[in-house]
This record gives structure tokens, sequence and C-alpha cells, in this order.
């Protein structure tokens, strides 16, 4: 790869940009990537590019009269200015607040929130003290949501890692293509929660609604209440111990733990007679992991 | 137990895959020539007690009280060599073969976190270059 | 019959006194050259236009309208056109006082559109939207309930929907079986609000309040 000074970098076209990178299609074909690296080089825990943030530097934005763009961009502007608690005022609904951050922080939006909140997260902690839209923390990486009130439909979309929890009720459809991390639900969750899980961790201390995990390829379901039915190809097993201590640990960690234990949960996993996978070629097989 | 195990390649050894390369167990598996499912329990939630001291610190850095994303990060196998699946660049990272593995999968695990975390925040990482290439703000 | 005063050349609105069959003096108001209702109703009035709902809700004097209660909907067309007739509210002609806004797409639009025209319903648009309005006109002719109309909906009516329907004196929900489209729901005891969005209703009420997803295939009816 040629040696490209970041001067250069920002006056060339995107695709210029890439290609100056080495990232065209033809030598991004190869199986293997092979990259010199020292594990103990430098002792880091946040992406290279993180802005360095103190969480015990705290600030205050007002999101009234604010786009979502403004307020997300004053995000950006308070982290790289070393701010690593941040409180957002009056969201009033607002959609696609705290979108696409990519490293520590500590977010707090009082109030509640439309469509998409705090999506493609990867590594904030964030609280929001009232309810929040649909598709809330969507294609969350990492970090930890937890929101006081209910939540809309498509909780949790798409989540591959970290922990979402919801005290209250959410809508239906909760955990939709979950491909990993944990969601938690206070109260209720409507129909179709679960629906082609693939792997992760869902705890429901509520009731369930209809087709619970329909069509699931893998990963946990638990559900304190009732379930109104389970999906295609999704079964029900037995609580394990390790199962129970997980469970234990979790709900007792955000508060949630019911005063009768966790003994009563109905354990809900893959009956796995819809796979698949055996079907696709190897490079779509990577793509699913 | 329901739910852990893979259809056609049940995991019984924690050597399985270092041992048979190929993982080829079912009927349906050797006739298509490839391996079905994950090369790793993903259901396996983590011994706390097998923590490292290098990820206790991440997690107080990162403000968390348990691994959170890493709960789902596992030591899988690669062509007979142990890996770990890195999401950000859809791929398997081998670990160097200088490491010695126990003789356990919940140790192994927290070597396959604490070796993900370490390339994943360095500047070797693919990533850094993807971004700057494609960062649009 | 007197006039009030018109906001627009095109659409105007009148206040008329009658007895007898209802149907019959709308066909003979349409009778007139150019002429087209475009809603009717003792209590209930449709505003529909093109255009910013700011500047529609100012064109009619919306603010000034004393009731007690209302829907409303701005609409991104996707099926059938953009015009004054495909915009919601939709009512069916000639009942009165039913009114409908509905999110969604109904797959069987074209066999329930044919029985209701069978039943001598005339549709007006070719927004599947309507057919909400005409059928649940259609139900409530013949003593269904608003509640059990909207029930039976959930059964006879194919797609994904959520749909508000007013009345002179009830206000309802349905959504289908799939909850596949939005609604927040705030209820306190003096206020009933309903949204596709959380940020709607925080317009209007802007202090911190609970609100709540319905599920698939409930149904609400309010009295006024």
């Amino acid at each position: 790869m040629a040696s490209v000074s970041d001067a250069e970098l920002k006056n060339m076209t995107q695709d210029e940009r890439a290609r100056a990178l080495g990232m065209t299609t033809e030598q991004l074909t190869g199986k293997q990537l092979y990259v010199e690296f020292d594990p103990d080089a430098e002792e880091r825990f946040t992406y290279p590019w993180a802005p360095e943030v103190d969480f015990n530097k705290r600030t205050e934005l007002d999101c009234d009269g604010k786009t979502t763009t403004e307020v997300n961009s004053s995000i950006r502007d308070l982290m790289a200015k070393g701010y690593g608690t941040i409180v957002l005022h009056n969201p009033r609904g607002m959609h696609s607040l705290g979108v696409g951050i990519l490293s520590k922080l500590n977010l707090i939006i009082e109030g509640s929130t439309g469509y998409f909140t705090v999506g493609l997260l990867d590594g904030p902690n964030v609280r929001i003290t009232g309810r929040v839209g649909w598709s809330c923390g969507e294609n969350m990486m990492s970090g930890t949501i937890m929101i006081e009130k209910n939540a809309g439909s498509t909780f949790g979309a798409a989540i591959r890692g970290g922990d979402l929890v919801c005290r209250g009720s959410v809508g239906s459809r909760t955990g939709i293509d979950q491909k990993g991390g944990t969601i938690i639900v206070g109260g209720d969750t409507g129909a179709l929660s679960g629906f082609m899980m693939q792997r992760g961790r869902m705890v429901v201390c509520g009731n369930a609604g209809k087709n619970l995990g329909d069509s699931m390829y893998d990963g946990t379901i638990f559900v304190g209440g009732d379930i109104k039915s389970l999906g295609v190809d999704a079964v029900e097993a037995e609580l394990s111990d390790l199962d129970k201590a997980w469970l234990t640990r979790k709900l007792t960690q955000y508060g949630l733990m019911p005063d009768k234990g966790v003994d009563h949960f109905t354990k809900v996993v893959a009956g796995k007679q819809l796979w698949n996978y055996d079907n696709l070629e190897p490079s779509e097989k990577k793509l699913i992991l | 137990m329901a739910g852990t195990q893979y259809r056609g390649s049940e995991i019984k050894d924690v050597d399985q895959f270092l041992n048979d390369s190929d993982g080829l167990e079912s009927e349906r598996e050797k006739e298509i020539g490839q391996h079905i499912g994950y090369r790793y329990d993903v259901n396996l939630v983590p011994d706390y007690k097998r923590i490292t001291p290098f990820l206790s610190k991440y997690m107080e850095v990162m403000g968390w009280d348990d691994l959170n994303w890493l709960e789902d990060v596992h030591m899988g196998y690669e062509e007979g060599a142990a890996a770990v699946f890195d999401r950000n660049n859809n791929g398997w990272v081998r670990v160097p073969e200088s490491v010695d593995l126990p003789d356990n999968q919940q140790d192994r695990d927290m070597i396959a976190r604490e070796f993900l975390i370490k390339f994943q925040m360095s500047d070797r990482h693919p990533l850094v270059s993807l971004r700057k290439a494609y960062m649009k703000f | 019959m007197k006039s009030k005063k018109a906001d627009t050349e095109y659409a105007l609105r009148y206040v008329i006194s009658h007895d007898g069959d209802t149907s019959k003096m709308a066909a003979h108001i349409e009778e007139g050259e150019g002429v087209e209702i475009m809603s009717m109703g003792s209590g209930l009035e449709l505003i529909k236009d093109l255009g910013d709902a700011d500047d529609v809700a100012a064109l009619y004097g919306l603010n000034d309208f004393q009731g007690t209660h209302g829907i409303g909907h701005t609409r991104m067309a996707t099926e059938s056109d953009v015009d004054i007739r495909s915009a919601h509210p939709y009512w069916a002609f000639p009942y009165n006082d039913v009114s409908v806004v509905h999110n969604g797409q109904i797959t069987n639009y074209w066999i329930m559109r044919r029985t209701m025209e069978r039943n001598g319903h005339r549709f007006m648009s070719n927004c599947d939207s309507e057919l909400l309005a005409v059928y649940t006109a259609h139900n409530l002719s013949k003593g269904i309930s608003l509640e059990d109309s909207l029930r039976q909906s959930i059964g006879e009516i194919d797609g994904v929907f959520t749909y508000l329907v007013a009345t002179k004196d009830q206000l309802g929900m349905a959504k289908d079986t799939m909850a596949a489209k939005p609604l927040v729901l705030y209820e306190s005891d003096d206020l009933i609000a309903m949204a596709s969005e959380e940020v709607a209703i925080r317009a209007i009420l802007p202090e911190e309040i609970d609100t709540t997803d319905p599920y698939d295939e409930e149904v609400r009816v309010w009295q006024a």
C-alpha cells in the first residue's frame, strides 16, 4: 500500500481515498489478510481514533429548537472536548437521537424520544428517563441502554452486542434479527418477538405475545410471564443452573430481579428443524457469524 | 442441553476443531464438504471467576458491570487453528501458535476476548484504514 | 342553506338544514355541474387540501375549531395520486359523520371494494384507505357498533394497517394482526392523544407523560 498523508487524503474523493489506501475489490478478495500486530504494544480500551473522555467531566445540552443533526453533532463536539457525561434535555420525541456513537460515554436523556434512538451504538452507557419510539438501539454493537418507561416496536432490532434494557413494556417484534447481546424487558413484549433471532439472549419479565421466537436460528429467550404462543421452530428448553445464575446476575444488575426469583422463567430456544445453513456457500455463512 | 449444540456437529471435546480441522461429522456435512454452524457454542455464558485482569480493567474503563458485548465472544477454530471471530472486519483472527491454550473453553474464551480487544483497538486494525477511506463525517 | 366563509375558490362549506333522505339530498347537490361533495356531516367536518400541514391548518382556520375530538393525517403518497381526493381523512358517501385516517397497505382492497360496490357504495378515489371508511360506514349503517366493526375489520381486511375512526360521538382505533404499523397512545382522565410518532404528541404535550404502543389486534373505542 502506498503511503499517503492525511493532507493528501483530505483533497481526494471517497473513491480516490479508497484506492489510495488499497481498498479495491480486487485487493480485498483474498481469503486471508496478513496484519502484523503486537498485542502488548500499547494498552488501549477504545478505538484509536476515539476521543479521550472523562466520565467525571459533565455537561448539559438542551434539544429545544435544535434539529437531530445539530444535537448529534454537538454530542460529538463535546466528546472531542473530553466530556464523558452528557445530559440531554427536552428531547420531546425527537428521532435518531445519539446515533452512531462509537466510543465510551455516559449519555443521559431526560425525557422521551422517537424512532431509532441511540442506534448503531458501540460503547456508551445510555440512560433515558422517559419512553422511546420504534427501533431503539437497533444495530447496537456494545454498551448499555436503560429505558425507564416503555419502548415501541422492533426494540433492539438486529443488535449484535451490549445490554438493552427497558423497565416498562415494549411493542412488537422485539429483538427482530437479534445477532447477539442481551435485551431485557421489565414488562410485556408484543407479537413476533425474537423473530429470526440468530444469537444472544432476550429476557422478558412479563408476558410475551403470539409467535414468540418465530423462525429463530439460535439464541435464547427467557420469559417470566405467559407466552401467548410460540412461533415456528421455537421450542421450550430446560432452564439450567448456568441460565439461572446468568439471569440472576443480569436482572439484579439492572434492578429487575423478580421477588420470586428466576426459577419460574420459561426458556425458549431454536428447534433447529428449519435450518438452511447447509445450503449456503462458505462465504455467505461467514457473513452470518 | 437444547440450544447449545449444533445439528450435525455436536461439540463434544474442547479440542474437537483443533484435532479435526474439517470438523465434518454428519452425512450432510460430508456430502457438501463444509462444516455446518459455528465452531464454538454461541450460547455459552461466561464464568466470571475466570476473568483476566486486562478484561476487568476494560470493564472498569468502559463503565460496565460485566463483559457486555464480550459475553458473545468465544474462542473458535479455523482450519485447525485457534481463532476469534472479529465482527469489525467480518473474519477470523488467528491466535498465534505461541499462545498456550488452556484445557477448557471458558479460559480459552477469556483469552479470545482479551486478544480481540487488543486487536480491535490497535491502529493496525483494518477498520482504521477503512474509516480513513470511507468515513463521511 | 347558508354559506360559511369560503377559505378557497375551490372548496366551499355550507350549513344545510333538511328533513328526509340524506342520500337523495346529496345526490341532488351533486347534480350541479362540477360539484362534488368532499364530506358531509352533522357533527363532523372534514378539511382536505394539498400542502404543508401548517399551511392547510391556517388556510381553513383549524385552530378556531371547537369540539371534543379530531383526527388528522399528512400523507406520503405511495400507491395513488397526490390530490385532494386521495387525501385523508376519508369519509363514505353519503354517510355523514364517519371519518377515517389510515397508515398501511390493504392487500385485499379490490376484492373488498367490489364487495362494497355490489352493496351500492361509491368510491371517490383509488386509495386503499378509502375502503376502511366505506367498510366502517357500511357496518355502522347495518347497526353494528363501532367497536365490533373495528374488531371485524381485523379478520376481514388483509394487509398491514393501523387506523383511526372518528364519528360524531366516538373515537376508535384498530391495529392489524401483525402490528406492523406504529401507534403511540397517551391516555389520561381528560385527554386521549394518538399518533404514529411520539414527536407529534410531544408537540402538544411537552411535559413528561407516559405513553404506550397498542399491541397487535388491539381495538379501542372512546366516547366523546
